[in-house]
């Protein structure tokens, strides 16, 4: 499975348009409030958002290679080995389950071993929190 | 003769909101003002936020 090919758009985001026309972003921010109480890691953490370009719905149908391209993408962020990647499923529409598991899933398909990833639930008052925490396998 | 429709600008929102908001909170609590963090970005590149814009506003983005 071929990933679409991505544009690197230094120092903000990747890109990449599927065969269906669809423009996607991803990007990874910082996320240092996460880990505030551990100032050595929060230099090292990122949240990943993948995101349209335009606010149109999604296309209908499974395009493998959009998985394909995000766990590429994040293959190679997390290369620099001291990085981690937070993963949080945004609640909005109440779909994160959706996300969760389709996250998940992609990771577990097209992962060749270098990345673990950890997933967990976390209660934060009234709401769940579905997440997944990516490192390289080498992380010190 | 069609009627005038204002629309409200998206908010700008400084990081710093988010980091104090963030130390203003323990264990759990943070991973939600990291959500509201990430919904925001979300939002602003979807309502006409560049990531110049937000970068302006003290975001921080990274690639490899």
């Amino acid at each position: 499975m071929q990933p679409y090919k991505y544009i690197l758009l230094k120092p903000d985001y990747y890109s990449f348009i599927t065969d269906a026309g669809t423009e996607y972003h991803c990007y990874f921010f910082t996320a240092e409030e996460i880990f505030s109480e551990y100032p050595a890691l929060a230099k090292k953490a990122y949240a990943f958002n993948l995101s349209l370009k335009d606010n149109i719905s999604f296309q209908k149908g499974l395009d493998k290679r959009i998985a394909a391209t995000v766990t590429d993408i994040l293959k190679i962020f997390l290369h620099q080995k001291e990085n981690a990647v937070v993963y949080i499923c945004d609640n909005s529409d109440s779909r994160e389950k959706a996300r969760f598991h389709k996250f998940y899933h992609w990771f577990k398909q097209f992962n060749d071993g270098s990345i673990v990833q950890l997933r967990g639930v976390i209660r934060a008052g009234n709401t769940n929190i579905l997440n997944a925490l990516l490192i390289h396998k080498d992380n010190p | 003769m069609s009627p005038l429709v204002k629309h409200k600008e998206f908010p700008r929102l400084k990081a710093i909101y988010f980091i104090e908001k963030a130390a203003k909170v323990k264990g759990p609590e943070k991973l939600l003002v990291a959500l509201e963090k990430s919904k925001y970005i979300s939002e602003a590149l979807q309502n006409g936020l560049s990531f110049s814009d937000l970068k302006e506003l003290g975001f921080k983005f990274a690639t490899v």
